[in-house]
């Protein structure tokens, strides 16, 4: 056992966590604890991520939307669980992997000055420590003038993983106060809906792909971000997504890890609508 | 329906804008706007109730049938061993537990300045407060050399489900 670990390990029996400390003990024992984990420097669960996406700007977006190819997101208890800077500094929650659309903000100078640099709505699954590693739906929200509030909604279903998650964030203009709604649906009956109330934010950038924090242990195959569409005006009566397909690749930001890349690019022939672009770590 | 299918319909344009209709292939119409060279198509919506939130396993329930199903000592205790998220303190103990409330849905979003849990209004909730160093990181920031910005805030919230003990959510101020 490394000895970041063993102090982990001193640590949380002295908090009296001694499931943790098995777990470690077990983990350090087995041949998979033994391994070499990858390694990589994308901070902590709070700062220094890195990423694997692309990012499409304009004047304004009413909504975004993407279809994702759901995958087993993993990511070890020495990564997701405990985070080990040094003998003397492990931390609890350790790392995270997710794959996810944004709705961003970055030009109301409410948001430009939240510390953030931005507003913005996000919808995606993770896998992180809690609940032992299941992936979970979230989504999560930056409003001009309040903070940040992540949505926990619930785990993936198997039913879910080898097919295709809708996620879907649009204006919704059928009020005065235009809150956005963000959607996650699947053909096999999973159905969320947040809603980001009191958010006067104007999007002006959306960003698909892989966000990694932590220092090793994750894993994540292939997973594509089809239909990738924008919404070229806020929810009306109707009760429609009005759309354009992206016109272009946007500009592709790949921390390597993770990995993000064109499959097809938009508009070529033979590629899906808005093109087919992809992530895996690590 | 529980089951949003996607149907690309494919179909109107302001009029002012003199569009071009062209046919698609199966049997939709694709409509393009010649001022702005911006297609308009649409996608129907998911329709139906929408499942409500259950978050992830946390808290574990100590009085299982009851309501609340656990105690405020088992929300100190979970904190303590598990951490909170978005805290980069290495010591949960340097955390400090400002209150614990058991309330209603409704209030606990109104102290959130409206944001909405997706919970019905009278749906029991614990309302954890508490004072660190507690840092979130955005979207990747393109304005930045390298990675984005993070946020810290010397309070945090943290919503777990009275009943189940799962954490719905958490935020900074």
């Amino acid at each position: 056992m490394d000895t970041p670990r063993a102090a982990a390990l001193v640590k949380f029996v002295a908090r009296g966590s001694i499931a943790l400390a098995l777990a470690i003990l077990l983990l350090s024992a087995s041949p998979a604890g033994s391994r070499a984990a990858p390694a990589y420097s994308c901070g902590t669960p709070s700062t220094g991520h890195c990423y694997g996406i692309t990012q499409w700007g304009r004047s304004q977006y009413f909504g975004s939307y993407t279809d994702i190819s759901m995958v087993h997101l993993q990511c070890d208890v020495f990564d997701c669980l405990i985070h080990c800077s040094s003998v003397f500094s492990c931390s609890i929650p350790g790392g995270f992997i997710d794959d996810e659309m944004w709705l961003i903000d970055r030009g109301t100078p409410a948001c430009l000055s939240n510390g953030f640099g931005s507003c913005w709505v996000e919808a995606g699954y993770w896998t992180q420590y809690s609940p032992l590693f299941s992936m979970d739906y979230f989504w999560a929200d930056v409003r001009p003038g309040s903070g940040i509030f992540v949505h926990v909604l619930g785990s993936v279903p198997d039913h879910d993983i080898g097919a295709r998650t809708h996620f879907m964030i649009v204006r919704d203009d059928r009020t005065a106060a235009r809150p956005y709604l963000s959607f996650i649906y699947s053909d096999s009956g999973t159905f969320y809906l947040g809603t980001s109330t009191a958010n006067t934010m104007t999007a002006n950038e959306i960003d698909i792909g892989q966000e990694l924090a932590g220092a090793g242990g994750a894993g994540a195959p292939v997973a594509t971000f089809t239909r990738n569409i924008w919404a070229v005006q806020g929810l009306g009566p109707e009760y429609v997504f009005w759309y354009s397909p992206q016109p272009g690749a946007g500009t592709v930001r790949s921390s390597n890890p993770p990995v993000a890349q064109w499959d097809m690019l938009p508009g070529t022939t033979g590629a899906p609508e808005g093109g087919q672009f992809s992530t895996h770590c690590c | 329906m529980r089951r949003p299918g996607i149907t690309v319909l494919c179909l109107g344009v302001l009029a002012a804008l003199a569009p071009v209709t062209l046919a698609c292939g199966s049997g939709s119409t694709l409509v393009v706007q010649t001022q702005h060279q911006t297609q308009r198509l649409q996608v129907a919506l998911p329709k139906g109730a929408p499942q409500q939130p259950v978050g992830a396993q946390a808290i574990t329930p100590t009085q299982p049938g009851r309501s609340p199903a656990f105690t405020s000592d088992d929300v100190k205790a979970y904190l303590l061993k598990s951490g909170v998220p978005g805290a980069v303190v290495d010591d949960p103990k340097a955390i400090t537990i400002l209150s614990i409330d058991f309330i209603a849905s409704k209030e606990a979003s109104a102290r959130l300045n409206g944001e909405a849990l997706g919970l019905p209004d009278g749906y029991l909730v614990c309302f954890v407060r508490l004072q660190g160093q507690f840092t979130f990181s955005g979207p990747y920031n393109p304005q930045s050399s390298e990675k984005p910005g993070p946020a810290t805030f010397t309070t945090m919230t943290e919503i777990f489900d009275a009943q189940t003990g799962n954490l719905l959510g958490y935020g900074g101020p």
